[in-house]
């Protein structure tokens, strides 16, 4: 797979063109997305126009960033112009986007070429993605929301797509598909132009094969934004420039108690060697517990209920039959419940907000660690996990180690960590301090050097056809 | 309905949402009032959290911590 760090350099060095990239990311989605289903449209007269214009600007020795030339994909809960947003509904309509959503206005001025617009769970809320499969195993499910950027990432299709992420959406199907994604603090990254799912736990952020990547397009992505009152106007550090700092010197709190149990013995395991890994580089790995985190899941869809449902009223109203039914009664739900039921979640998010804030505290954390999720890619049609004598529903499994940075707003990257005893890759989680994604990416890129799990791939991938000296299995 | 009407908790949600214009065929009274149910539930437990915690301001949540405090602040 060609990372957006060898694409900049391959299209520096005259060694490769942003056509000759974009025609392979082309020639990859044509030869696997039939297996896949990671896009839900693709564009490829506006690549090739796009990728023209910046080998245009690479010859007239402009540089507009670690994008420009990149192919990527977008999740389709965000406008592109010329193409519609369907939000992986039947009941989103047809027309194409008047205008990009400021995050794609970002990448296009960045020089990346946008490929095409990646499926989405419908309206972004929940972890099936259907009819996406994990390039891993084509039977499983690549997790979600953002399960098409997420598989278009592993398979090799694009090195980075955007995804949103409201409990989870970017993280889940980022350690469930073997890619680094990260939700960057909220206010991070522009909402503008972007369909809501909960407004106020909302976060958009990337998908990469590596975490230098991932810091290459958060550079990118984040900013202020005048048409996003949420859009903080913090500078945007380069945080590249950090990775390869080490983690020496660092506290890493290694977190245990809820929300993590129940949980698949072999994650549990691979979270444990991770915790070691970087203690062996030198962190200060510190034991923490933070009580609070059992309630996440109530708090999260006590908020997410009431906002969906409001934000979807009117297709509620209209067009009930078009909303798959678990969907439609979280959204019915969230419009009949007695306000006192979302202020009373607001309240918990705030209490446990606060927890994790002392819990940073009181140990002088600089990053916390979690396993990104307590269970691995759950085959297609399965409703429920079996820990051991319990059962708990899939979604909520994948949710409750995810979401209570939502609720807080903290930054929180996943990246590739191993694979259980079925090949199927595992995630850990490294959150930070507010705004403080540098610490995040850095922690995140030590762990990548010293984990050895980046250069496998899955049994679905473009191997060539992204790349510039590699075989083409596409002809 | 008058006041003197009495209804099951399955008769009050097929006329809450009648009141907000969901009474649609695939939106299923029944249904629907097992579900709130069990969100209601699902609420109550939050106060345990919240229990001997005064008050909390539901609209001053920040995802920004307090840029004084030392102790949280970035080490790096």
């Amino acid at each position: 797979m060609t990372t957006i760090p060898e694409a900049a350099a391959d299209l520096r060095a005259g060694r490769t063109t942003s056509r000759r990239l974009t025609e392979a990311s082309l020639a990859a989605a044509a030869a696997l997305d039939g297996d896949l289903s990671a896009f839900v449209v693709v564009d490829a007269e506006g690549a090739l126009e796009a990728a023209d214009a910046a080998d245009a600007a690479i010859a007239a020795g402009r540089d507009l960033g670690p994008l420009m030339g990149v192919p990527v994909g977008i999740k389709d809960i965000v406008d592109v112009a010329g193409l519609p947003t369907r939000c992986g509904s039947p009941a989103y309509p047809a027309t194409p986007a008047e205008s990009d959503a400021t995050l794609v206005r970002r990448l296009r001025d960045g020089g990346a070429v946008v490929v095409g617009k990646t499926t989405t769970h419908e309206l972004a809320c929940g972890v099936y993605s259907e009819p996406v499969s994990n390039p891993w195993d084509l039977g499983r499910i690549p997790g979600g929301s953002s399960g098409g950027s997420a598989a278009a990432v592993a398979a090799g299709i694009v090195p980075m797509a955007v995804g949103s992420d409201t409990g989870g959406s970017i993280r889940i199907p980022a350690s469930l598909c073997g890619t680094v994604g990260i939700k960057a603090t909220y206010g991070r990254v522009s909402r503008a132009g972007v369909a809501a799912l909960a407004w106020s736990l909302d976060h958009l952020g990337p998908l990469t094969a590596t975490v230098e990547g991932c810091a290459a397009a958060l550079e990118v992505l984040a900013g202020p934004d005048p048409l996003d009152p949420s859009a903080s106007d913090r500078p945007v550090p380069q945080y590249s420039r950090s990775l390869d700092r080490g983690v020496d010197g660092l506290r890493i709190g290694v977190l245990s108690g809820p929300p993590l149990d129940p949980m698949q013995p072999d994650l549990a395991e691979a979270f444990a060697g991770s915790a070691d890994l970087l203690g062996g580089q030198g962190a200060a790995m510190v034991g923490v517990e933070v009580p609070e985190l059992e309630h996440g899941l109530a708090a999260e869809f006590g908020i997410v209920a009431p906002e969906a449902g409001e934000y979807h009223r009117e297709l509620l109203r209209n067009r009930p039959e078009t909303i798959d039914p678990s969907i439609r009664a979280l959204l019915v739900a969230g419009v009949m419940l007695a306000p006192e039921h979302y202020f009373k979640a607001l309240q918990a998010r705030r209490v446990i907000a606060e927890a994790l804030r002392d819990a940073f505290a009181a140990n002088r954390l600089d990053a916390l660690l979690t396993p990104t999720l307590p269970a691995t890619a759950a085959p297609k049609g399965t409703d429920d996990f079996r820990f051991g004598e319990s059962v708990e529903p899939v979604v909520l499994a994948y949710v409750r180690t995810t979401g209570p940075f939502n609720l807080s707003g903290l930054p929180a990257l996943s990246v590739p960590a191993g694979f259980d005893r079925d090949g199927l890759p595992v995630g850990l989680q490294i959150a930070a301090a507010p705004f403080d994604e540098e610490t995040a990416l850095r922690v995140g890129a030590c762990f990548e050097s010293v984990a050895g799990v980046s250069g496998r791939r899955p049994p679905t991938h473009a191997l060539g056809t992204v790349g510039t000296d590699e075989p083409d299995p596409a002809g | 309905m008058s006041d003197g009407d009495v209804l099951d908790p399955v008769g009050l949600v097929a006329a809450r949402l009648r009141d907000l214009g969901l009474d649609d065929e695939v939106i299923d009274p029944a249904e629907t009032q097992a579900d709130l149910a069990g969100r209601i539930e699902q609420s109550a437990s939050l106060d345990a959290l919240l229990s001997g915690r005064g008050d909390p301001d539901p609209t001053a949540f920040d995802p920004n911590w307090p840029s004084d405090d030392a102790d949280g602040a970035p080490r790096t």
